[in-house]
């Protein structure tokens, strides 16, 4: 399986989340992870495993859009839990179940976004509704 | 430092349009011969010229260095410093701006500030490569485009404010209506809200209609210090207050606002000691319908959540509290990055001397432009007002 932009992501025992930075000094979290704190200037920084969860803030269903992805599609701001919003693709929306909606719950998945130039599958991170379990 | 007053003397303007047979530096020039001779200034009185040209739209074909000199080497100004600004869609303001500054502060008298741009050369494809590959966040594999990011906009705030897609559609109805009173908009073709909402889908909810197209054209502006422009005008546009702001990119406020346009109206209402009652006209960067809607509400123009009624009630129509966007706005003309910020000044310079026809706002004497450019992450990147007095 081929990977794209693997600054931004990593595997967990959980399956895979987005990776940001935390300041050893202030206690900004930030992402992606950056030469510096944006608050205080600080370089003492750890990495941050975000959370696998958030709420979506708000969507587009897009016709005409960005011409590597197959129309139509889905892409939203998600609004982690450690303050950090994220645009995303949003995938697995069930329009019976009222989805994609604002402020629904999502989980972040592994899936497969585009083709490089040689036509091979790139996976990369992308959200899709959070659902209960049974 | 004490800032001197400094007045609009001149204004000029080509067609916006498909300029496919002609030069950019042809297009330049036809913009600033016309703002010198409004100005009744000699072009070699001109001691400074600012030019605004973002050239993304050129990349792909080789950028043009030093536009600037070489538009105005065609037309016998040669000699004076000249600079070339970039500040995406805030282009035009920005090249304003620092001549507005270099007069205040005393650097030079008279100065000249032009926008440009052809964007009817590169092919949308090799447009696209350029967008984000400077941005962390990998934005454009997420999906972004302009309008995604308006659409985004328009579903939080049917959300949350109960905004409707008739809504989106009036702020098109009117601004086009407006437009077909322009001779200099690209687009002078009335629409109705049906036709509005019925025309091709770019991203729910935006149709074709609410997203403003390209093109090529170009605006200028000659600025000279109050006392200066005496010698030359008894109908002088005062600079009241020109204010710049970068982005906040925030992670938590509703994607409803940006903290920018609301930190750049706040210091301009300052600036020029008015407030949004006393606006009789403005020109807001309406690049897509719902953008207008949020301008209303970030400039203080309704209350929080009222941006959508505020259109549909026709406050921001002819006989409304501020009437918006008489011009035909972006939507009505396109959008010609380097030039709108200018031609935003141009119309609003018209409607304060008394002459935009079919379009002026009876005794309009205090106007505002708003001029928003560039995106990373949840904001725009600059954002550029200027309160015009009579
Ligand atoms: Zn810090």
């Amino acid at each position: 399986m081929k990977l794209m932009n693997t600054h931004l992501f990593k595997e967990t025992a959980e399956g895979i989340a987005l990776v940001g930075q935390k300041c050893r000094t202030c206690g900004k979290i930030a992402y992606p992870k950056k030469r510096v704190c944006p608050e205080c200037f600080g370089e003492d920084l750890e990495e941050k495993t975000l959370s696998r969860t958030g709420t979506l803030h708000t969507f587009t269903n897009v016709v005409l859009g960005a011409p590597h992805l197959k129309p139509p599609y889905i892409t939203g701001f998600v609004d982690l839990p450690e303050k950090i919003r994220v645009l995303s693709v949003i995938t697995g929306c069930d329009a019976d179940k009222d989805e994609p909606r604002v402020d629904m719950p999502v989980e972040i998945v592994l899936d497969k976004l585009m083709q490089d130039e040689n036509g091979e599958d790139l996976y990369c991170y992308k959200f899709k509704p959070l659902r209960k379990e049974g | 430092m004490n800032l001197r007053d400094v007045v609009i003397v001149g204004i000029g303007e080509t067609k916006f349009g498909k300029h496919m047979e002609r030069t950019i530096t042809d297009i330049g020039a036809e913009a600033c011969i016309d703002a010198i001779k409004d100005a009744g200034v000699s072009h070699k009185k001109v001691q400074f010229v600012t030019g605004a040209y973002s050239c993304q739209w050129n990349g792909p074909l080789g950028q043009y260095f030093t536009l600037p000199q070489i538009i105005l080497r065609e037309i016998g100004i040669t000699k004076v410093p000249m600079f070339r600004v970039e500040c995406g869609c805030a282009t035009g303001s920005v090249a304003f701006r620092d001549v507005w500054y270099r007069v205040a502060s005393g650097e030079y008298d008279i100065g000249l500030a032009f926008g440009i741009e052809k964007m009817n050369v590169a092919d949308s494809k090799s447009i696209l490569g350029l967008i984000s590959d400077h941005v962390p966040e990998r934005d454009a594999d997420m999906g972004l485009t302009g309008p995604t990011i308006y659409a985004m906009m328009a579903n939080r705030m049917m959300a949350q404010y109960g905004v409707t897609k008739e809504q989106l559609a009036q702020v098109v109805v009117k601004n086009r209506r407006f437009g077909t009173k322009n001779p200099m908009a690209q687009f002078p073709i009335p629409v109705t809200v049906e036709e509005v909402l019925n025309a091709r889908m770019i991203a729910d909810p935006l149709t074709l209609f609410m997203c403003c197209g390209r093109g090529d054209g170009a605006a200028a502006a000659v600025l000279m210090d109050a006392k200066t422009a005496k010698q030359y005008t008894t109908n002088p546009v005062h600079i009241a207050a020109n204010v710049l702001t970068s982005g906040t990119y925030s992670d938590e406020l509703p994607f409803v606002t940006f903290d920018g346009d609301v930190r750049a109206a706040a210091q301009a209402y300052e600036m020029a000691g008015v407030g949004p009652e006393d606006l009789d006209v403005a020109e807001i960067h309406d690049s897509f319908a719902p953008a207008e809607i949020k301008h209303y509400e970030d400039l203080g123009f309704c209350g929080r959540g009222e941006g959508g009624r505020f259109v549909e009630e026709g406050h921001s129509d002819m006989g409304g509290k501020i009437v918006v966007n008489t011009s035909g706005g972006l939507l009505s003309k396109g959008h010609i990055i380097g030039a709108t910020g200018i031609s935003q000044i141009y119309e609003l310079v018209r409607q304060l001397r008394g002459i935009s026809g079919e379009s002026q706002v009876e005794g309009a004497k205090v106007a505002l432009q708003h001029n928003s450019g560039g995106y990373v992450h949840t904001e725009f990147t600059s954002c550029a007002i200027n309160i015009l007095k009579k």
